[in-house]
């Protein structure tokens, strides 16, 4: 090999390795675009409190040491929830979401996401106790905190027009609670207006849209922007009130 | 073993090219550690223009105002690249080489650490961005985490859009993307703490050459910006980084619990190395031994030991001065202190500098070298991959474990003895399958480095090259060149018994070795 060929070769595998790092550094991952759209189930619930309060008597209460004297030591956690979600009249989700937690006291939360053929579709989201509404409530801390008239059993049935690709959310509302469904957020943090909630521009369309609304307030008709439109039907509501024990 | 084979062919490729001072294969330890100096540096200056509040806008700013702000983010960006592949190449080099087990396993598994650190810091810097691929490494982190039962909430909620991303999140991320590299430090101090004159950055040429590489690419190439992350749609045909982002297709094509088999049982692996790379006990080299009545406390072996394993202490029989100690805990039986002590206390066992001298004896005992005849010693490890052979260009072959333990006595030896000419053959430098034999080899045959060659060997009878173990070519033409050379002298008169100085400062024991047993 001559001293010009040695060169030339070393000047080569230095570009080509250049070149590797160059490509390597951003190159597409293999996949087809998607064909669906995605439907994002993302809420968060307290529920219902199951099980009751220990009230153990001023003996038994001298009988523990100082430290340990709960006068109202109440155990039990959360009832599970059954999720379950329509898409065009078919069930497509349905499962049963535990409360958070070693003792199952801690809030239900729902991640899950449901895939949507693009064109219109009906979709109708019912979580509720598994076991139906408890009859018997008692205070919890958030009740104490004046947040006691939440929902107990979240709705929404709409109808969801989507192209392959796009996301829509099932998420709680801020100020009622409510189940409803939108697009998603977009959008960095300096960026968000004051409700936290930023036009993402998307083209998403949704009609007909009922929501879950607290039964003491009157509808809201809302505009999140993309195109988002409310169109409240009696459908949620009646379930609402039906499900709440106040 | 193929892979072994396969590294030394590409070894010797990259000497031709590069020689092997440039090489960059072998330099891939320094060169990780040259991009992290990059890394920090142009990290300094990105994180000038950077804001929380806005980490996307701030990074379309920093490529489209600020000033050679696309050039230093593409640079800050390939120098990652480029560490984790030489990270990647180090590491593979180790592990064939064998140098992942015994006194070394600290080197290993900080490594590693560094590597995981050195991943999660680059993923932090990529949902910095806050584009759909930090998007998609961010979510599919979450989803990972969230098979774990450690959160009681799962972590993919914060990204599906519900709500704007917290400055909260972006300020976490900020946080350990700066904080990280103090980790970063930190193993790479444990990682070189048992080396001796150790070199974190390559030579001035090659530092220059990486960088200056690394530039014309960002500038002929800055580093994309994808779109903005946007939980709105379905992100498809991510352009990623594959050097950080090449677990994503696997895991995603996995559920999150299988993803986290694989990767605890890939860890596993990994940290385990030095346990099951190991050799066999009874083939584990032994570390070097002292016989301290021989020790005259010269320090030299301390000096030249590259992991720091011998210190010197009091003497523990009744004299004054100091004597060596060796940790074995640190040793790893490379032998360069069996070269490096003239009067032939210290070594492995079996290969300290007197039982060199038995082994050359019984050596020139079966094969009489003549005069127009070369003796080629070769690194067993390297060294064109002849120490297995007789004979090799019509040079007899007298390999040694690591040319660093050869003592400078071996070769007086086989001069005196009726050799034509002593052709040593080491590593390349760098490559030296322990660490420095190849340099201090090459000082005590020719610069009166203890303990020297000594003046009355004729320097035209000996020789010094560097080949890798897959350049037997380059091997084979230098022993010809050599042996021509070797014909073209007056033949020596071989001396019928030879005497060699086993002591430093004391007068010569008259050891007779070509005779007798060695040693006074």
């Amino acid at each position: 090999m001559t001293r010009v060929v040695r060169i030339a070769a070393a000047v080569g595998v230095t570009l080509f390795l250049a070149g590797l790092i160059a490509l390597g550094s951003s190159f597409p991952l293999p996949g087809d675009p998607p064909s669906d759209g995605l439907l994002r189930l993302d809420w968060r619930l307290r529920g219902e409190e199951a099980g009751g309060c220990l009230r153990p008597t001023a003996q038994e209460l001298a009988e523990l040491p100082p430290h340990m004297r709960n006068p109202d030591a109440c155990v039990g956690g959360l009832p599970p929830y059954r999720l379950r979600v329509w898409v065009d009249g078919e069930i497509r989700l349905q499962d049963t979401i535990r409360a958070g937690g070693i003792r199952q006291d801690r809030p239900l939360t729902v991640y899950d996401e449901v895939s949507l053929t693009p064109g219109r579709r009906h979709v109708r989201i019912e979580f509720a106790p598994q076991d139906g509404p408890p009859t018997e409530r008692r205070p919890s801390p958030s009740d104490e905190a004046g947040v006691r008239d939440r929902p107990t059993v979240l709705e929404t049935e709409g109808v969801v027009e989507m192209d392959a690709g796009q996301v829509v959310l099932a998420v709680r509302r801020q100020d009622t609670g409510a189940l409803v469904l939108r697009p998603p957020v977009r959008g960095e943090p300096s960026t968000r207006d004051r409700s936290g909630v930023r036009s993402s521009g998307t083209g998403l369309s949704f009609l007909h849209v009922p929501h879950m609304v607290h039964p003491h307030q009157p509808h809201s008709h809302q505009n999140h922007g993309g195109g988002l439109v409310c169109h409240p039907e009696g459908y949620g509501d009646r379930q609402n009130q039906g499900s709440h024990s106040q | 073993m193929l892979p072994r084979r396969a590294l030394a062919r590409l070894d010797a490729w990259f000497d031709k090219l590069y020689g092997w001072k440039y090489n960059p294969l072998y330099q891939s330890g320094t060169i990780a550690v040259l991009m992290l100096v990059v890394l920090i540096v142009t990290g300094l200056y990105l994180l000038l223009y950077y804001r929380i509040g806005a980490p996307y806008a701030s990074v379309v700013r920093i490529q489209d105002q600020v000033w050679a702000g696309r050039w230093i983010r593409a640079l800050h960006r390939y120098a990652s690249d480029a560490a984790v592949l030489a990270i990647g190449v180090h590491a593979v080099r180790m592990f064939l080489r064998g140098r992942s087990w015994g006194p070394r396993t600290l080197a290993w598994l900080s490594g590693l650490a560094l590597l995981g650190l050195f991943f999660f810091l680059a993923v932090t810097g990529f949902v910095m961005v806050w584009d759909v691929q930090g998007r998609l490494l961010a979510m599919e982190g979450a989803r990972l985490l969230d098979a774990l039962p450690i959160f009681s909430e799962p972590v993919s909620r914060a990204f599906s859009g519900e709500r704007a991303m917290p400055a909260a999140f972006f300020f976490l991320n900020y946080f350990l993307h700066i904080a990280l590299p103090l980790g970063v430090a930190l193993f790479l101090y444990l990682h070189v703490s048992r080396l001796a004159r150790v070199k974190l950055l390559p030579p001035r040429k090659l530092t220059w050459t990486v960088v200056g590489v690394l530039v014309l690419v960002a500038i002929v190439r800055p580093a994309p910006l994808p779109p903005e992350a946007d939980p709105s749609v379905i992100a498809h045909q991510v352009p990623v980084d594959w050097f950080f982002a090449f677990w994503v297709p696997v895991t995603q094509a996995l559920p999150a619990g299988a993803a986290w088999l694989l990767a605890g049982v890939l860890t596993a692996i990994l940290v385990t190395t030095p346990l099951w790379s190991r050799p066999r006990a009874t083939e584990r080299p032994e570390p070097s031994t002292l016989e301290e009545r021989q020790c005259t406390g010269c320090t030299q072996c301390s000096v030249d030991c590259p992991y720091e394993a011998i210190t010197m202490v009091s003497r523990s029989d009744g004299r004054a001065g100091l004597v060596a100690s060796v940790d074995p805990d640190l040793c790893v039986s490379c032998g360069i202190c069996a070269g490096s002590c003239a009067p032939m206390s210290i070594g492995p066992p079996g290969r300290t500098g007197r039982d060199q001298l038995q082994r050359v004896r019984r050596f020139l005992d079966e094969w009489e070298p003549r005069a127009d005849r070369v003796v080629l010693i070769p690194c067993s490890r390297g060294a064109g991959d002849v120490g297995h052979l007789d004979e090799f260009e019509g040079a007899l072959v007298y390999p040694v474990e690591c040319i660093g333990s050869l003592h400078t006595s071996v070769v007086e030896f086989l001069v005196r003895g009726g050799a034509g000419g002593v052709l040593v053959a080491a590593c390349p430098e760098r490559d030296c399958w322990n660490r420095e034999g190849t340099k201090w080899a090459r000082q005590r045959l020719f610069e009166d480095r203890e303990a020297e060659l000594q003046e009355r060997v004729d320097r035209a009878r000996v020789a010094f090259v560097e080949a890798g173990a897959g350049e037997r070519g380059s091997l084979a033409a230098h022993v010809r060149e050599f042996t021509t050379a070797i014909r073209r002298l007056i033949p020596p008169e071989p001396e019928s018994s030879v005497e060699i100085d086993l002591d430093c400062d004391r007068p010569p024991a008259s050891s007779v070795l070509g005779s007798g047993e060695a040693g006074p």
